[in-house]
Formats: C-alpha cells, sequence, structure tokens
C-alpha cells in the first residue's frame, strides 16, 4: 500500500500508538489519519517521536554535518525508529464516519494512511471534536496544530475557522486567556 | 411580508422591560431607539419599542484585555457568542393573534411573552394594524414612523376628549405640529369641533415664511376657506404682511376682572399687597374698577376703599402699563361690536375656528392679558352652554367642543398662575364642559405638574434640558425608557406622540406641509357646513 503512513503497535478505544515507515514519511503533529483495518478509525497525531531501534543503546552525537553524516554512517538510518500517537475521534460506520470513538480497538500492525480532505471535513463538521480531542490532550498547540490541518481541508472557508473559535469560546467561557493564547496559534 | 428577525427574548419584566439577545451577525447600528419590535407569543402578538441598547460580555476579563486591533480573528469569534448586544424593550400593547382593528383601543399590556420568543423589526402591516386606516372618520395621518412608510394616525375623537400639548424647543416644529394638528381638526371634525387659537406670532391663519426657507407655507384661512376666521389684535400689520383679518379685537376697561391681572402678577411686577389693593377698588367700583384705579385721585379713592394710599399709588402705577395697550379701550365707541361675542358667535354660531393674530403686538403683557381674559369669558360661557345641555339633552343645545390653543403655556400654567387662570381650571376639569387646551411650549418644566399629568396626548419634538425632558414625561408609565428615546430625536420634523390619542408612543417623521397635504386636505374635507353652521356628519 502505497498511502502508509504507519502500522499499528499498540491500540485501545482512544488513542494508538504506530510507527512510521521512515522518519520523512511520519505524519506532522495534527494530522487526521486513519488506520486502514477494519472498522477503520479516524485520529489525530499527537505526538511524533524518533528514538533508537534498541533501548539499550542510546544514540551518540557525531559532531557532523547531515550529509556528511549519511555518507559515514549510513546503518543510522535503520537504527533509528519514528513513532507518532493517535487520539482518536471518529469512526467509521455502516453509513459513513461518525464522531464518536470506536466500539473496539484498531487492529494491531494495521496501516494508517493519512484522512482525505472529505472525510477532515465530515469529521469536523461538527465542532464536538474539539471537546474529544482537548479532553484528552492538555498541550494547546496539538489542538491548534489540528485545526488548522481541519482548516487546511477547507481552503478560503474563514467562517468554519470562526465558528471553531466560537465552540472553543464556550468551552472555555471561564479561560478567556486560554482562547486568545490559542487563536493566535491558529491565525493563517 | 419581510420582516427582520433580531433574535431571541431571553429574560425581563413587565415593569423592567424586556430584553432581547441580538441574532450573531447582526449590527446594533441596524437598529435605533424608539423602533418597534413585534413579539408573536402563543396567543398574543406584543408590541414593544426599543428603549436601549447594551453590549454585553460573557466574562469580565474580555473587558479587561480585549482583543488587539489587528486580531480579527479573536473578534469574530467572541462577536455575538461571547460579547453580545441585547435590546432592551419596553412592552407597548398585547393584541390577541386574530385581533380585529377595535381590539387596538384596549389592548394594554398585561403581561410578556414567554422565554425565547422570536423578536421581529415591525414591518409596515404591524404599525398600520396599530394606528389604523389614515381614511377612517376620524383618523388623521401626521406622519410615517422613521425608516417606515405606514401612516401613523392621530384618534380625533380621542384628542379632543383631553387637553394636549405639543412640546419641543425653538426651531424643532411646534408651530408646524400644531398647524398640522389643527387641519387635522379641521379636516375631519367640522362643525363639532372648533378652535380658538392665540397666535402670538402669526403663523396659523395666514400664511407665513418657512423658517430658514424661502418658501411660503399656507395658512388655515386658506386651507380652508369659510371656516376659519382670522382677528387680528393689530390690523394694519395683518394686512401688512399680506394676510386678511375678519375682525379687529378690541378690548374694553370693563372687560377686565382683576383676576385677569392676578395671573399675570410677574409680568406686572405687582407684589400681593398690591393684588389686595386691586381687589378692594374692585368691590368698591364693580365693572369699572380699572378706569377708577387709573383715573381717580390715588389718596382719595384709598381714603373711600379703606386702603393704604401708598399701596393704592403703586397699584396704579404698575397697572398704568396697560394703557400704552392700543387694543385696550377706556369704553368702545359706541355700536362698535363687543369682539368676545363676535368670537362666541364665531365658534359656537357658525361652527368655525378662530385663530388670533397678534400682529406686531409682541409684548407678553398683551399675550398673557387677552389670552386670560377671553378664555376666562369663553370657559364661563361654555360651562353655561354645558350645563344647559346637561339639563335639556337636546342635541342643539350641545355647544362645539371648543380646543383652545397657547403658546407660551408656561407662562399661564406655571404653578403660581395654574391655581388662578382659567387655563389651569380648563386642565384640571377635562371634557366635562368640552372645552380642552392645546398647549404648546418649549418649556415644559415651568407649568404645573398636576396640569403637566392631565394632558391626554402630548406630541414632543427635541428637548434637550433635563427638567424639560422629565416634565414632559411625568405622569406617563415606562417614563425612563422614553426619556431615551427623546433625547434622540433630530432637531427637524421628528416627534415622539403618546397618550390618549395613540394606542402606543410612537416616534415620527411628521407629514411635510406642503402642496401634496394641501390638496390632500382640500380633496378629503370631510362633509360640508350647512347653512347654520351645523356639521352634516351625524356620525361625529
Amino acid at each position: 500500500m502505497d498511502d502508509r503512513v504507519g502500522e499499528v503497535l499498540s491500540s485501545s478505544t482512544v488513542a494508538c500508538t504506530a510507527q512510521a515507515p521512515a522518519s520523512e514519511l511520519a505524519p506532522d503533529l495534527g494530522a487526521f489519519v486513519v488506520t486502514v483495518s477494519p472498522p477503520e478509525a479516524l485520529g489525530v497525531v499527537t505526538a511524533v517521536r524518533v528514538a533508537g531501534f534498541d533501548s539499550h543503546r542510546r544514540p551518540l552525537a557525531y559532531g557532523l554535518p547531515p550529509d556528511e553524516l549519511e555518507r559515514q554512517q549510513p546503518q543510522l538510518r535503520e537504527l533509528l525508529v519514528t513513532e507518532f500517537d493517535l487520539v482518536l475521534l471518529g469512526a467509521c460506520e455502516l453509513d459513513g464516519w461518525r464522531q464518536r470513538l470506536p466500539a473496539r480497538p484498531p487492529r494491531l500492525h494495521s496501516f494508517v494512511r493519512l484522512a482525505t480532505a472529505a472525510e477532515v471535513r465530515t469529521i469536523t463538521a461538527q465542532p464536538d471534536w474539539l471537546r474529544t480531542l482537548a479532553a484528552a490532550e492538555p498541550r494547546d498547540d496539538v489542538l491548534a496544530a489540528a485545526i488548522r490541518a481541519a482548516a487546511a481541508a477547507r481552503p478560503g472557508d474563514r467562517q468554519h475557522l470562526v465558528q471553531t473559535g466560537r465552540a472553543l469560546a464556550r468551552l472555555w467561557a471561564d479561560d478567556y486567556e486560554r482562547l486568545q493564547a490559542l487563536l493566535r496559534r491558529v491565525q493563517p | 411580508m419581510e420582516r427582520l428577525r433580531l433574535g431571541l427574548l431571553v429574560g425581563g419584566s413587565l415593569l423592567d422591560g424586556l430584553d432581547l439577545k441580538l441574532d450573531p451577525g447582526l449590527s446594533p447600528e441596524r437598529l435605533r431607539a424608539g423602533q418597534y419590535v413585534v413579539l408573536d407569543g402563543q396567543q398574543h402578538r406584543f408590541y414593544t419599542m426599543v428603549t436601549d441598547v447594551r453590549l454585553g460580555a460573557v466574562n469580565p476579563r474580555i473587558a479587561v484585555r480585549p482583543p488587539a486591533a489587528d486580531d480579527d480573528l479573536l473578534r469574530e469569534v467572541l462577536a455575538g457568542e461571547s460579547t453580545y448586544v441585547t435590546l432592551h424593550l419596553r412592552p407597548l400593547l398585547q393584541l390577541p393573534l386574530a385581533a380585529t382593528a377595535e381590539a387596538v383601543d384596549s389592548a394594554q399590556v398585561k403581561t410578556v411573552p414567554g422565554h425565547f420568543e422570536v423578536g421581529w423589526l415591525a414591518g409596515e402591516e404591524d404599525v398600520t394594524r396599530v394606528f389604523g386606516e389614515r381614511d377612517a372618520a376620524d383618523r388623521f395621518h401626521i406622519g410615517e414612523p422613521l425608516e417606515m412608510e405606514s401612516p401613523v394616525c392621530l384618534n380625533l375623537t380621542r384628542f379632543v376628549e383631553r387637553s394636549n400639548g405639543i412640546f419641543g424647543k425653538t426651531g424643532t416644529g411646534k408651530t408646524f405640529l400644531t398647524r398640522l394638528v389643527l387641519a387635522g381638526l379641521l379636516q375631519k371634525c367640522p362643525g363639532e369641533v372648533v378652535s380658538l387659537v392665540f397666535d402670538m406670532h402669526n403663523e396659523y391663519g395666514n400664511g407665513s415664511r418657512q423658517e430658514g426657507k424661502a418658501t411660503r407655507v399656507q395658512g388655515l384661512r386658506e386651507l380652508f376657506p369659510g371656516r376659519v376666521a382670522v382677528y387680528s389684535l393689530d390690523r394694519a400689520s395683518t394686512v401688512t404682511r399680506g394676510g386678511k383679518a375678519d375682525a379687529e379685537v378690541q378690548l374694553a376697561y370693563s372687560d377686565l376682572e382683576p383676576v385677569d391681572i392676578f395671573a399675570m402678577r410677574g409680568e406686572l411686577d405687582l407684589s400681593e399687597a398690591g393684588c389686595d389693593t386691586v381687589n378692594l377698588v374692585a368691590e368698591a367700583s364693580g365693572e369699572q374698577w380699572l378706569a377708577t384705579l387709573l383715573d381717580r385721585d390715588p389718596e382719595e379713592l384709598a381714603a373711600e376703599v379703606h386702603a393704604h394710599p401708598g399701596a393704592v399709588a403703586a397699584a396704579r402705577r404698575k397697572l398704568s402699563r396697560l394703557k400704552s395697550l392700543k387694543f385696550l379701550h377706556r369704553t368702545l365707541p359706541a355700536g362698535a361690536p363687543r369682539s368676545f361675542d363676535q368670537i362666541v358667535s364665531q365658534l359656537s354660531a357658525q361652527r368655525q375656528h378662530v385663530i388670533l393674530e397678534f400682529g406686531r403686538i409682541t409684548s407678553l403683557t398683551a399675550y398673557l392679558l387677552v389670552a386670560n381674559v377671553l378664555t376666562r369669558k369663553l370657559h364661563h360661557e361654555w360651562v353655561e352652554r354645558a350645563e344647559r345641555y346637561h339639563g335639556s339633552q337636546q342635541l342643539a343645545d350641545r355647544p362645539p367642543h371648543l380646543v383652545i390653543g397657547i403658546e407660551e403655556a408656561h407662562k399661564f400654567l406655571n404653578p403660581e398662575a395654574a391655581r388662578q387662570t382659567s387655563f389651569g381650571q380648563i386642565a384640571r376639569e377635562l371634557r366635562k364642559y368640552f372645552v380642552s387646551l392645546l398647549v404648546i411650549d418649549q418649556r415644559p418644566s415651568g407649568i404645573d405638574d398636576e396640569v403637566l399629568s392631565q394632558l391626554g396626548t402630548r406630541i414632543v419634538a427635541q428637548l434637550n434640558d433635563d427638567a424639560d425632558l422629565n416634565a414632559v414625561l411625568a405622569g406617563t408609565t415606562g417614563a425612563a425608557g422614553l426619556k431615551g428615546v427623546l433625547a434622540g430625536l433630530d432637531s427637524r420634523q421628528q416627534a415622539l406622540v403618546f397618550g390618549h390619542a395613540v394606542p402606543m408612543p410612537v416616534v415620527l417623521r411628521t407629514r411635510s406641509y406642503d402642496q401634496a397635504l394641501y390638496d390632500d386636505l382640500r380633496e378629503h374635507v370631510a362633509g360640508t357646513l350647512t347653512a347654520d353652521g351645523k356639521s352634516d356628519l351625524s356620525a361625529w
């Protein structure tokens, strides 16, 4: 499968961790992705990590420019692993995508692909996903990145961005500064 | 019918008014104090007026740290959701959803609609439903609500039932409003209602130049030939201005009574003691008291009436100012008609309106004296006629309803004068004797509260002084809301009308006094006067 960006390594009904085939293929923070094994589930990338393949061997600094490092130590690429975490927001049911958690966790080793723009628009049509994501993920930057990704699926639709902002204003009615800071981060 | 949806009712009370939350995206700039908002409840349609527009925020911190000037997204996000606009509405009327036109008169608001009823900006149809059709027999079209085209009509039957007031500071169109109202009475109530207007500035009877403009406006005499008589205190001036006077007013000393003098004590600078002295002289000399006081030797007179010679001399000195009044004669020439009798016959037999012009006589003393004397006499006359009618119950005995128009009304109706003059009495006794006042004034705060509170319908153009604003609203419910509306009036062609003759307060763009109005008045004059001056409008 060509559009693969990862493979599920651990899974629950609320979150997953997946490994990217290569570090440059890993999805961005805040990207909407789909675990493709039936039933499909849709989530947002909340963290991306790169670490050594062997947990007993710590990577060491070589002090070389990137091109030189690639030439002298070509095996390094194979020794590093890129992983990312997902928070699940939606499940694919018989009649299409629904903003609800999947009934069962995505299957281990199922592939992960990027969600299409149409899928992103469907899942973010109602602003309730913000509540799910905000509850699972304490870092507002992740939320900001996801809102940017949702906006990117609707080029030129400023009204949707405003509606999303209003939903957050309701969610954080007593935390005006948090809203203010977040909106600064989603400005196009 | 297209109506603009404004928002949802979110709170409020019958006494304090309702709060309508404006729909997000609707700018408060589209609204204005004084506009009507209609809410359809389960059984009733509620008419309310915008009295206040408020900006609110769910979180007080928003006011402390408002969005930066260039932070458009935050502004848009907050607008309508975290920051919002509330309209404060004053409930005015409640009509059953399937009400007939007659229901409007008894549609006082008694409750409020429930939560989350939708508020709409009132449409033309809503306004027509309340103010009636302009062609109805006793309705007179005086203008349109701001930014609307539906006519607002005065219910003239109710209008003449009580004394009324037209207020506004100088240059805001009091004269036009007055002329319009008189034209309405002339057009719609011929024979049933007559008026006597003390026209201090020669503006009503004959045509006059419009303030600040080169155009000339037609006087009531030109508009309603045969229905308006112009009397003048200064015929020469009336003729010079190109007007016509049907008669000249002449008063004799014997027409005056001490009470006429007392009511203008301030103008004459007459003390309490002076009034007592005048009384003593009047008791001793009867009808000729003024001639006696002005002609006789003060000391001799003082001895005769048991008054202090100094006081008599002082009273004589003060009253001698009256000698300079050209229309006031020691005795009228033999055979000269008595002006008062002429006016009474004009009003009651011929059922004509009388405009009394003062020409170049601009002194307040003259104005007060003439108005006091004639009104006192007319009031006596009408009381007598009314009592005769109440006794006989013969329609033929019923006097026409008399509306007395006075300018500078606070001079007659200030708390001191209101107790002494007939004006105060007329204002208080309502329609019992078929006489009511049309009070025209730019300083309503000078008028006695009791008189103000008795005014049935008030037509108010722009006023700025706080005391005046409070005064015109005395005795009205929900005055605070209307005050905001009043303060927002423009200085031209706008007026707030409220009271007995309109079902609910209304901010008007008054009808222009122009050719279109002349044509309308001439074309639609109700009925014709028969030879004996009685109206053929039996229904009225």
